[in-house]
Order: structure tokens, then sequence, then C-alpha cells
């Protein structure tokens, strides 16, 4: 009994002091905005992720074939425009819920959000010319040519040192830019809706259709925005001879994908998504809304050195990408619970166990596991709290060194969607190493829960005994 | 068109369309002409602007969008009604208790 009250106080404590501000945060308009947001992404990234494979299939004669049969190019045209673009889609997507949210009609803020983002960066690439005389890799010595380049022709000269002017810089659609990109999203959102609500629209006479109506009612707000966005350009093209991307994503995006990319930030993921599901809240989506962006842009490096066939930690691969945080610190559903369905249909011998198992397992093969969260439950259950915070930790940092040691490959770049089943999500985002390594992580799961899932299933079974007995 | 609407929503619609499957046998054996669906909570609003929604349940998970729920049913029910809420008993949620769940919306329906 007292052993019932300490949790109950406990709770109560957690309850009322710990999680109002957690909520008060998740659901501030920006992280909502972030989280629906980038959902708009999502299904380019998965098709694009398609291609990506088609075009590099991890067996060489068939991905020769490919690239022989002109196919390669075509594959790389539609991932090019997919996945590759996941930074325009994002910053659309956040202003456009954003604005929905708040009431106004979305489509013109989000686009307006697009023109913000191409706004913000040089539209030139440097001159490819430069860039492959620079590594000097071809065989009439560039690097020999490149270093007397003074004593070429004047425009020869002048071609190959300016930049490809005319084109958007791909690098900036994808990962590079997806930081710029929530924050572009999310200004222009929230400066669109304060506009809105502030009252500065053109407004036409009743007569005028909804539909011409609308269009004029964004002229004001999007003006607004843009005319700033171009001085804001202006002014890092003056001062500083750059662009707001290019700053962004060496002030704040570098930084963040290093901490991502660490084995800090492995342990940091492993352990959140279990704190907050420990009080009932849905871990995954918060830590998923919060982490993944900077995942996702570490998942498009990777899949960018996948695609040139350098896919290896010693040339700059990521280790910690969004897949590894679907398809390993949350496989099986967040907790990594498979040990625990092995356990409720060998072992189990409480009826509660036995039937929830029975319940979780279809469920559980596609990384879903509310029924064992709500169920058995282990939401603010004390006696399975440990091997629910250790195994996702464990997970991740075991994973971590396998890659980081080259005992597994990194992860290729592809997304397989989260509901991906354990071996084949694995095989298709790493290879046939990855998928035994995944099942390796299912047993890890097993051994841990193990011992105290058969305490649990104990006491449950006592419980049920002494029920019966009282019941006589 | 069924008498009633229950929607109920959690982060993907994934594990409340487990519970949708539940709670539509329980309204069948009781005679209980309902449409259930379930949908990710970001496109609850759509719904709720574009159809008639008798009552909405939250996935105990997503319990905390409670609040923001609350301004989305304001006055979006039939005759300009609020549309009830609720989160879903944590219990019966786990256990995918279909009738238990179909018994706390039709309460919240005649309540």
């Amino acid at each position: 009994m007292a052993e019932k009250n300490k949790q109950a106080t406990f709770s109560n404590w957690i309850n009322s002091k710990i999680m109002p501000p957690v909520m008060k945060f998740v659901n501030t308009k920006a992280i909502v905005a972030l989280q629906n947001g980038m959902v708009y992404a999502l299904p380019f990234i998965i098709i694009g992720s398609i291609f990506l494979i088609l075009a590099n299939i991890p067996i060489p004669a068939v991905a020769t074939a490919i690239t022989n049969s002109g196919w390669g190019a075509f594959f790389n045209q539609a991932y090019q425009t997919t996945f590759s673009l996941m930074a325009l889609w994002g910053t659309i997507g956040i202003a456009y819920v954003y604005a929905k949210n708040e009431g106004y009609e979305p489509l013109a803020p989000g686009l307006t959000a697009a023109a913000a983002f191409l706004m913000l960066q040089n539209l030139s690439v440097t001159s490819p010319i430069k860039t492959a005389m620079a590594s000097g890799t071809d065989a009439m010595s560039a690097k020999a040519v490149s270093a007397a380049i003074n004593k070429l022709p004047q425009a020869l000269q002048s071609y190959v040192k300016s930049p490809v002017t005319g084109v958007i810089n791909m690098s900036w659609m994808g990962g590079d830019g997806m930081i710029a990109a929530i924050i572009v999203g999310l200004l222009v959102g929230w400066i669109y809706c304060k506009i809105m609500k502030a009252g500065w629209t053109i407004k036409l006479p009743k007569q005028v259709p909804a539909a011409v109506a609308n269009q004029f009612t964004a002229m004001i707000p999007s003006g607004v925005i843009l005319i700033g966005t171009m001085f804001i350009y202006a002014g890092f093209k003056v001062f500083t001879n750059s662009d707001f991307l290019t700053w962004i994503y060496n002030a704040v995006q570098t930084p963040l994908q290093g901490v991502s990319d660490s084995l800090g930030g492995a342990i940091v993921i492993g352990f959140l998504v279990p704190f907050f599901w420990f009080f009932g809240v849905h871990g995954g989506l918060i830590v998923g809304s919060l982490a993944g962006p900077m995942l996702q842009a570490n998942t498009f490096d990777n899949g960018v050195l996948y695609k040139a066939g350098k896919l290896t930690i010693g040339n700059g691969a990521h280790v910690i990408t969004n897949e590894f945080y679907n398809n390993f610190i949350n496989l099986t559903g967040s907790g990594i619970t498979i040990g625990l369905i092995i356990f409720t249909l060998v072992a189990a011998k409480s009826a509660q166990l036995k039937s929830i198992g029975k319940l979780e397992l279809v469920p559980g093969i596609f990384n879903i596991n509310e029924p064992f969260l709500f169920g058995l439950p282990i939401v603010m259950n004390p006696m399975l709290a440990i091997p629910f915070f250790l195994t996702p930790m464990v997970v991740a940092i075991s994973t971590y060194f396998v890659i980081k040691t080259g005992i597994v490959p990194p992860l290729n770049g592809v997304a397989a969607p989260w509901t991906t089943p354990a071996i084949i999500s694995g095989f298709l985002i790493g290879g046939w190493k990855m998928a035994i390594w995944q099942a390796c992580t299912l047993l890890i799961s097993t051994l841990i829960y193990w011992p105290f899932a058969r305490k649990y299933d104990k006491m449950l079974l006592a419980q049920e005994q002494a029920n019966l007995q009282a019941k006589k | 068109m069924a008498e009633q609407t229950i929607m109920l929503n959690c982060a993907a619609g994934m594990s409340t369309s487990l519970l949708v499957t539940k709670m539509q046998e329980a309204a069948k054996e009781q005679g209980i002409d309902a449409k259930i669906f379930a949908c990710p909570a970001s496109e609850a609003q759509q719904h709720l602007d574009n159809e008639d929604i008798d009552v909405v349940l939250l996935g105990p998970q997503v319990g905390y969008m409670k609040s923001d729920f609350e301004n989305k049913v304001k006055g979006a029910g039939k005759g300009g009604k609020d549309v009830p809420l609720d989160v879903i008993n944590m219990q019966a949620y786990g256990m995918m208790d279909g009738k238990k769940v179909l018994a706390q919306a039709e309460s919240l329906i005649n309540g």
C-alpha cells in the first residue's frame, strides 16, 4: 500500500510539475507547424528514395546494367526533383500549416515562403571547370593549368573563374538548406499571419468573386515579406559577400548536425523517446519533429555519398541519420518492445500479458506498440521502466559503434517508411549487413526485457490468483 | 449515411485504426449505426470542416493536444454546436477494448 502511495505521489509530481511546461512547449505554434509541415515533404522523400535505390542497386552487375541502359539517368532525374528538393517542400509545408492553423488561406503564405527561401540564396554555382581543375584528377595536369591561370587568354580566364549563373544551386534544396528552410517557413508563416491580423489587406467590394479577392488579400502581406527578404539578401551580399543560407548553414546547421551525429546525440535521442512515452506522451513524434530536420539532412548527405559510390565513414558519411532513429531506436515501436512481445507469447503465464501479447504481435511487426504502452501498461509503470529506458539507449550506443568502426557500412540515405518491418527495413537502408545487425538488436531487446517482464508477469499472476480466490 | 460519425485521432492514425476495427465490431453487435474512422491529428481540421462529426476522441498519446482541439471543435458540430471531445481512457486504449471506447463515445454524444 505504501508502495502504491509513493507511486501516486511521484506521478502527481510529474503531472503537475514536469508535464505542463513540456506540453506548453510542444503545443507552441512553431513546433506544431514544424511537426505537421514537414509531413508534406515526407512523400517526396520516400518516393525519391525508391528512385535512389533503383539507380544504385547494391548488386554491382545490376547497377552497371541499369546505368548502361540509360535508365540510371532517368531514375536520377526523378530523385533530384523529389528527395533533393526536400528543403523546398519543407519550407512551403511549414508556412502553409502555420497559416492554416491561424485560420488564413494557406497556399499564398506557403508559396511566399518558397519565394523567400529562393531569394535568400545566391542563384549560382561554382564553375565546374574550376572545381575539376582544382582537384587535378584528369590527365591534362589541370593543376598546373590552374596555377598558371593568369597566363590563359582573358576570355577563358574569366569563364573559368566566374560562377555559373542563372541556375538554382541544388545543394541548398536538399539537406544543406534544411535549417534555413525551417527558419524561413516559420518566419514567413508568423509574419504573414501578423500582418493579416493587423488588417493590412486590400479589401475589394463584395461583388468581386472570392477567388479573385483572395489573391488580392495575399498581396500586401506577401509583398511586405518579400521586400524585407530582398533587403536581407542585399545586406548579406554587400556586407559579407555571401548569402543568408550559407550563413545559417555554417553558424547553425553544421554544429547541430555535428551534435546530432555524435555518440552524445545518439544517447540523448535514445533516452528522450522513452522518457516522453513513460509519461504517456508520444515521444517518437516529439523527438522526431525536433531532431528530424538534422537527421534528415544527415540522411540526405549519406544519399549523396551513396549515389557517388563513396559511402564510408572516412568520406564523411554520418552515423546517425533519420533511419537510425526510425529503424533502430524506434524499431518495433518506441522502446524496442519486441523483447516483450516474444516474452508474452512464449513465456507469459498471467492472463493479462498473454492476451495483450496476441494483440500486439501484428502491430509490433509494423513498429506500432501503443497496445503495449497503454495496455501492459508501460506508461507510468515502474516495473518495466528500466528495460524501457535501457533498450533504446543500448541499441543506440551499440549501433553507433558498429557503424563507426566499419563493422556495418553506414546507412545509405534511403528512407524506408517507419512502418517497414525489421530486417526488411535494414536491408533497404543499409544492405544485408544492416539487416543482420537489426536482427541482433531484436535479440538485445529480448535479453534486456526478459528478466523484468518475468518479474512483472509473476506479480500479475499472483494478483490474478488472489482475485480468483476472493471471488470464490 | 450512418446515424453517427465518430472520429479518432492519434499521431499517424495507425494505432487508432486498430481500435476502429474493434469499435466497429462492437457497434455491429449492439446494433449501433455509426461511421467510425481514424486519422492523423494533423488532418482532423479538414474532417471537422467538411463532415458532420458527432464526437472526437483523442488517443492518450496525443492527449496533450486536447487544448488545441478544444478550439477546433468549437462550433464545428451540427447547427453550430461544439463537437464533444475527450481523450480515450488509457487502459481501454491499450487493451484495444472497442466496447468500452464505443461506450465512452456514446456517452459523450448523448451527454
